[in-house]
């Protein structure tokens, strides 16, 4: 040893202990519409990440309650008459029996048996209405019973977890796409706006689109075991048979069918990567365009093994998001009044002061799972860039996909860690001097 | 501080079933040297543990201990009443006299823990012997179990003397109650641990009670941990706590621990802070299990299944991170899920004998694609093979006169009007030695061995089988009522032959060539069963007859019918290139040295039998001989059945006694060599080996489900981790590790379930999603200068990215940037590779690599104790502890 202390290079990052972590870590959680995200702050990534959706059988519990299955481990198991719900109504809680149930279980068994021990933040979005709010703070420390609380912004979050404090973050999240314009942490509440074009929204599109094609969608529950076919021969698959009563229900199917649809988004779906909308648009069918449009084919393979190549479709169920005329599930949402992705764009930056324009356009944010389309941060720039021809725009995109999907959890990690953050917890004590309606005050 | 040394080192592994342990890193690795159950019982002060269990001696108890003195229990009727398991409190004083009496005469380690446990040291009683006394029911090798077996009678000799010397002790006692010994010996096994209720009635009666330790009675241990995590931290930390004193390093060990998924920070915490405090570490680390196979494994990314007890884990690992959130412990599926399948499927058999069906090698599964051996799927074969095989049998015969001139009266047999019989008898037996040969899953039946205590006073109406006293012998009984458990027994392999043989002259030496030579390949333990078995006449139900043994003992009317489903084998005896299933090398025996053997086991009979027949051309005759019914009944003098000779001729050879004896001792000594050669499990003397036969219910362990739902948990597990680029890594290297996993043929049939359902074919269509490169890195372990990560585990937790996301601004990425981010975008698997277990540790070739995590833990140890010494914070020392509290576990 030479005594002397080693200095640490640059690159690294002190650990969070000598960095004012606390001696005991808050925990965060970042409810969202899809999945629930826990974990310690301090750490890098959410240690528990657990599904929205649950199971629930009516007359099962104890005292002929509901029971309920939660978590990768329970809700993907067959049970007949399992519905599979979601407490998520438009990125909020709805149904807070079923929301207080899943947040526990996303946190008891992967973090933590005492909840009482953390301090505990949580994330919203910005559209969260008072009263929801005054309801998770009452959650959080009625039922969790946590030492403290706070309740951060998601986009703020999202905006830390980039390292900006100031900027546009732009949310495709599953139920919405949300703009949140932040500056110094805070959010311009005028600039918020968001669209229903989220990740359910891609996947109705792809629904639409196999149905108008009659492709037969399958899950992989339904498979036993599958044989190789030729691409569009029909499947050679041996199905699983369900005796009369067993069979799971609509809601276990479509949430099953959800999952090949989400590996279709990710492996074969594709963004058009502009500038401009789709050539070849609605009228008449897309063959002229194919030779702009890909190299090739995507061949997708269903869970019976059936296959098809995808080619301009690829492109043509993502359109939606940006121009909204072009959607296969009309009229729900409708596409005439339903902004696309860079007219909400135009809208929050709009509704935002002229001096504070440049500074957020300079760091733009996307974040959100939906955001790995294939192509939507290249279609995104080009729509910026056509939309506000300024040579300080930069769009921030993470390229690691962990940080895309978990922004607003990391940001709520990196926040709860700094020792400055101490003097925002929410107490228990404060809470039962004055009732729920403190977050309003304390939480903004 | 000084450096630490390799000798130094304790790697801790605590798991549901087996915690395993060892002191310091040999030259080259090898698999733990102490394995212990995970479990403790309380002790007689509340809030204590020992290792072995503390009970009250019972009344009766010298006398049956005396009678029988290797007695074990094993099947408790506990509920039927508690009175007596009360007032340990109380009674400290007295026991304590008596403890010492009692084990005054006993070895140390008896005394030791008997000591401890009447002045109530807290926690454990370290009885040293402990490490090996456990059977069956948790050693997980075959090897190790049969270490155990052999300690286990060690240990119970010892255990006999203080018994024998309380006898001394206190005649006043032994006026109690004998005739009720048996049903209280039951009764009293029950916990101490709930007592104290009705002390006072008891009193009198205990005043004179005794304290021992029952090395063999399971009643009442707390299993400290389930499904990975820890239920009782009691116990928990008294079985670390008994690991730490069976070893007793010295001061300056540090410690590595594995942690299993379930462990929550909180838990570490804990864990961490009776390392310190408790243990005195210098040094402590806990290590993710998955993480440590992977460093066994040399690899960088791996999805690894842990196929536990009670639970499977799957995690993946990414460039030696784990994926914390795609990771997933799937609760009640693992090793005991297809226990309880195969008890469901096997409801005569008792718990520990499935135990033993799963870890034998005959319990496979099969490809999903291969047939059940039943006699349907045989039928045609034999159809074809019939004919075949009546010719070769003929030509037998003739070769069989030809060779053996001298000896064998052709004109006798022809002129006895037995020729048909002579060769149908031939013909069925070579059928049943080809069934033998066969590899494990063409056979429709087969058997294991199961080792067992010895009870005293075995009834045989209590179990389906039989069990003699005879240590060495099995002799089995085909139970008329349940007829799946047949039994094997040490009767002479090949009756047939010897009786044919004794038809044709008393002193045939040389049984025919080709038996020998059948007989030289004996499918694994089955060997001295049966040549020929029996199709039952309910379909479900395989049953298999032994004729020669079972006509001996058994009061089953000797019919024995044509095997239906046997004969299939000529036809297909060039199936052995299968390496895996053909039988010889399954036992690991050296095939010339059973030639031998075989050839000299035969002998015997041959001289002394005698034959019977019912002559019936086709179906089998009985064959009993005078001889062979008096030497089985002589060598099961146990037997409670007396060998009802169906219809004793006389035997044409008078074998005088002496002779007789002779023979017998030779052949015993031939079974023992045989059975060592054929890696049989060794037992004790008090214990017994017993065959067990059964149907094909063996290959149908999985078929509870298990395969089908751990492929679903690996596919969304590995579809959960983002990386969508990176999937294919996944796919591409899984490790199967676990006990669990270790039943054949499962690795097989996991990645056949998995590649049925989930494997994405290269597309006719295009080749993009063909186009995956792969990029895995090959093993790269060796031995002690084992090259590791640079970054060292510090890797997986240490530097922290978030900070670097917070704190720096070099994240801002154009967007453009991950362009060829996505270039191998395309669903996956679409390949699936198991990747090699690394070979450069000889001694974990031999014991599987099931808990390769133990492995890397070693690997690890060394890298972050001798060769890294700290200089990355590895580890945590002392020091870190002292200044940072248990939380600071989480830094290293």
């Amino acid at each position: 040893m030479s005594g002397l202390q080693p200095v640490l290079p640059s690159n690294q990052a002190p650990s969070t202990f000598e960095y004012g972590g606390d001696e005991i870590s808050a925990i965060v959680l970042d409810p969202g519409t899809a999945w629930i995200r826990a974990g310690f702050a301090g750490e890098d990534t959410p240690k528990s990440v657990i599904p929205s959706d649950y199971g629930v059988l009516e007359e099962a519990g104890e005292n002929g309650g509901k029971k309920y299955f939660i978590g990768d481990n329970d809700v993907h198991s067959i049970r007949p008459g399992m519905e599979v719900k979601n407490p998520m109504s438009d990125g909020i809680v709805a149904d807070w029996e079923a929301a207080t149930i899943l947040w526990r279980e996303a946190i008891t068994p992967r973090l933590t048996t005492a909840l009482s021990e953390h301090p505990l933040l949580m994330t919203e979005p910005s559209w969260n209405p008072p009263k929801n709010r005054e309801k998770t703070i009452e959650v959080a420390f009625e039922d969790f019973d946590v030492p403290a609380f706070y309740l951060a912004k998601a986009g703020v979050c999202a905006g830390f977890a980039s390292g900006k404090s100031t900027g546009l973050v732009i949310d495709v999240g599953a139920s919405n796409i949300s703009v949140t314009p932040i500056h110094d942490g805070l959010v311009l509440r005028k600039g918020c706006v968001r669209s229903p074009l989220g990740g359910e929204f891609l996947s109705n599109q792809i629904r639409a689109y196999f149905e108008s094609a009659n492709i037969p969608l399958s899950a992989h529950y339904q498979v036993l075991s599958k044989t190789a076919v030729e691409v569009g021969k029909p499947a050679e698959a041996i199905y699983r048979t369900f005796a009369p009563g067993e069979e799971p229900t609509e809601s276990y199917k479509r949430f099953q069918e959800e999952r090949v649809l989400t590996e279709f988004k990710e492996c074969t779906a594709q963004v058009w990567v502009g500038p401009g909308p789709l050539p070849g648009n609605n009228n008449p069918p897309l063959e002229a365009a194919h030779a702009i449009l890909s190299p090739g084919g995507r061949t997708f393979e269903f869970p019976d093994g059936y296959n098809l190549v995808f080619n301009s479709e690829r492109f043509r169920i993502t359109e939606g998001i940006f121009h909204p005329p072009s959607m296969l599930t009309a009229p729900n949402p409708d596409p005439q009044t339903t902004p696309g992705l860079n007219q909400l764009i135009a809208n929050a930056m709009k509704d935002i002061d002229v001096e504070l324009r440049q500074t957020i356009l300079n760091s733009i944010v996307i974040t959100g799972a939906g955001s790995l389309l294939y192509g939507f941060t290249d279609r995104v720039n080009a729509e910026i860039a056509a939309a506000f021809p300024a040579p300080r725009v930069r769009i921030m995109a993470a390229g690691n996909s962990v940080e895309r999907r978990y922004a607003s959890w990391l940001g709520g990690s990196i926040l709860a860690s700094l020792g400055a953050f101490h003097q925002l917890w929410v107490s228990k004590k404060e809470y039962e001097e004055h009732g729920p309606n403190i977050v309003e005050k304390r939480c903004k | 501080m000084p450096s630490f040394r390799d000798d130094h080192i304790l790697v801790i592994s605590p798991g549901s079933q087996v915690t395993l342990a060892q002191l310091g890193l040999p030259e080259s690795f090898t698999p733990a040297k102490l394995r212990l159950a995970s479990r403790m019982f309380p002790a007689l002060e509340p809030g204590t543990w020992t290792w072995t269990k503390v009970r009250e001696a019972r009344e009766g108890e010298k006398d049956r201990l005396l009678a029988t003195v290797m007695a074990r229990q094993d099947d408790d009727d506990e509920e039927e009443d508690d009175e007596e398991e009360d007032d340990e409190e109380e009674e400290d004083e007295e026991e304590a006299e008596e403890g010492d009496e009692a084990t005054a005469v006993g070895t140390k380690p008896e005394d030791d823990s008997t000591e401890k446990s009447k002045t109530s040291v807290p926690s454990v009683a370290g009885a040293i012997n402990a490490a090996t006394e456990d059977t069956a029911k948790f050693d997980i090798s075959e090897k190790r179990e049969a270490k155990a077996g052999e300690e286990m009678a060690t240990t119970m000799k010892d255990e006999a003397k203080p018994s024998a010397s309380e006898l001394k002790a206190e005649d006043s006692e032994m006026m109690d109650v004998a005739g009720e010994q048996e049903e209280e010996a039951e009764e009293e096994e029950e916990e101490e641990d709930d007592d104290d209720d009705e002390e006072d009635d008891e009193e009198d009666e205990d005043m004179g009670d005794v304290y021992v330790e029952d090395e063999d009675d399971e009643e009442g241990a707390v299993w400290c941990m389930k499904e990975g995590k820890v239920v009782d931290w009691g116990c928990f930390f008294a079985l670390l706590q008994h690991v730490h004193e069976t070893i007793n390093p010295t001061f300056h060990t540090p410690i590595l621990m594995l942690c299993p998924p379930a462990f929550t920070p909180s838990d570490k915490e804990r864990i961490t802070q009776f390392v310190f405090e408790k243990l005195k570490a210098p040094g402590f680390v806990l290590m993710d299990m998955a993480l440590a196979t992977l460093w066994a494994y040399g690899l960088q990314n791996s999805t690894i299944i842990d196929v536990g007890f009670e639970k499977t884990d799957i995690t993946p690992i990414l460039d030696f991170t784990i994926q914390e959130r795609a990771r997933e412990t799937v609760p009640g599926w693992g090793g005991e899920s297809m226990t309880k399948h195969l008890m469901k499927l096997l409801p005569d058999l008792k718990y520990e004998e499935v135990e033993q069906l799963k870890r034998s090698p005959i319990c496979e599964i099969l490809h999903s694609g291969h047939s059940l051996p039943n006699a349907s799927s045989v039928n045609t074969a034999i159809a074809a093979g019939n004919d075949k095989m009546k010719r070769a049998a003929e030509m037998d015969g003739s070769d069989l006169i030809d060779e053996e001139e001298g000896t064998m009266n052709v004109a006798a047999i022809v002129a006895s009007g037995k020729t048909h019989e002579f060769l149908a008898k031939r013909e069925k037996e070579k059928r049943g030695e080809a069934e033998r040969k066969l590899p494990n899953r063409e056979r429709e039946t087969n058997s294991f061995w199961v080792v067992e205590k010895k009870k005293p006073g075995d009834e045989p109406t209590s179990s389906s089988a039989m069990i003699l006293d005879e240590p060495q012998s099995a002799v089995s009984v085909s139970a008329p009522k349940l007829p799946e458990v047949v039994v094997g027994a040490e009767a002479p392999p090949a009756i047939p032959v010897a009786t044919v043989a004794s038809e044709v002259s008393s002193t045939t030496t040389a049984p025919i060539p080709e038996i020998a030579s059948i007989d030289a390949t004996p499918a694994a333990p089955a060997a001295p069963t049966n040549p020929t078995e029996s199709a039952p006449p309910v379909p479900p139900v395989v049953t298999t007859e032994e004729i020669a043994a079972t006509f001996a003992v058994a009061p089953v009317p000797p019919v024995t019918t044509e095997a239906v489903a046997i004969e299939s084998t000529i036809v297909e005896k060039p199936k052995p290139e299968d390496p895996t299933s053909e039988p010889a090398k399954l036992a690991g025996a050296p095939e010339t040295a059973v030639v031998t053997e075989v050839v000299a086991t035969t002998e015997p009979p041959t001289t002394n039998t005698a034959e019977t027949t019912t002559v019936t051309t086709t179906v089998t005759t009985t064959l009993q001989t005078a001889g062979t019914a008096a030497a089985v009944a002589q060598e099961t003098e146990a037997a409670p059945l007396p060998a009802p000779a169906p219809a004793p001729a006389p035997a044409p050879i008078a074998m005088d006694e002496e002779a007789l004896r002779k023979q017998k001792e030779k052949e015993r000594r031939k079974e023992e060599k045989r059975a060592a050669a054929e890696g049989l499990p060794k037992i004790g003397e008090d214990e017994i080996r017993r065959e067990i036969q059964v149907g094909v219910e063996r290959f149908m362990a999985a078929e509870c489900g298990i395969l089908q739902e751990l492929t679903d948990r690996i596919w969304r597990v590995i579809s959960k981790v983002e990386d969508v680029s990176r999937r294919a890594e996944l796919w591409e290297s899984l490790i199967l590790v676990g006990n669990g996993s270790k039943i054949r043929g499962f690795k097989e049939a996991l990645l056949q379930t998995i590649q049925s359902k989930y494997i994405i074919p290269p597309s006719s269509a295009t080749i993009f999603s063909s186009e995956l490169p792969s990029n895995m890195s090959t093993p790269a372990a060796t031995g002690t200068s084992t090259p590791v990560p640079q970054a060292g585990p510090s890797s997986h937790t240490g530097a922290n990215p978030l900070l670097v996301a917070a704190t720096t601004s070099n994240l801002s990425l154009p967007a453009m940037g991950h362009h060829g981010h996505h270039s191998s975008h395309g669903q996956t698997p679409t390949n699936i590779k198991f990747p090699r277990p690394p070979e450069y540790f000889p001694e974990w070739k031999d014991a599987g690599f099931e808990e390769a995590a133990f492995l890397g833990a070693q690997v690890a140890a060394k890298v972050l104790f001798i060769v890294d010494q700290g200089a990355s914070c590895g580890f945590m020392t002392r020091v870190e502890y002292n200044e940072g509290g248990p939380a600071a576990i989480h830094n290293v």
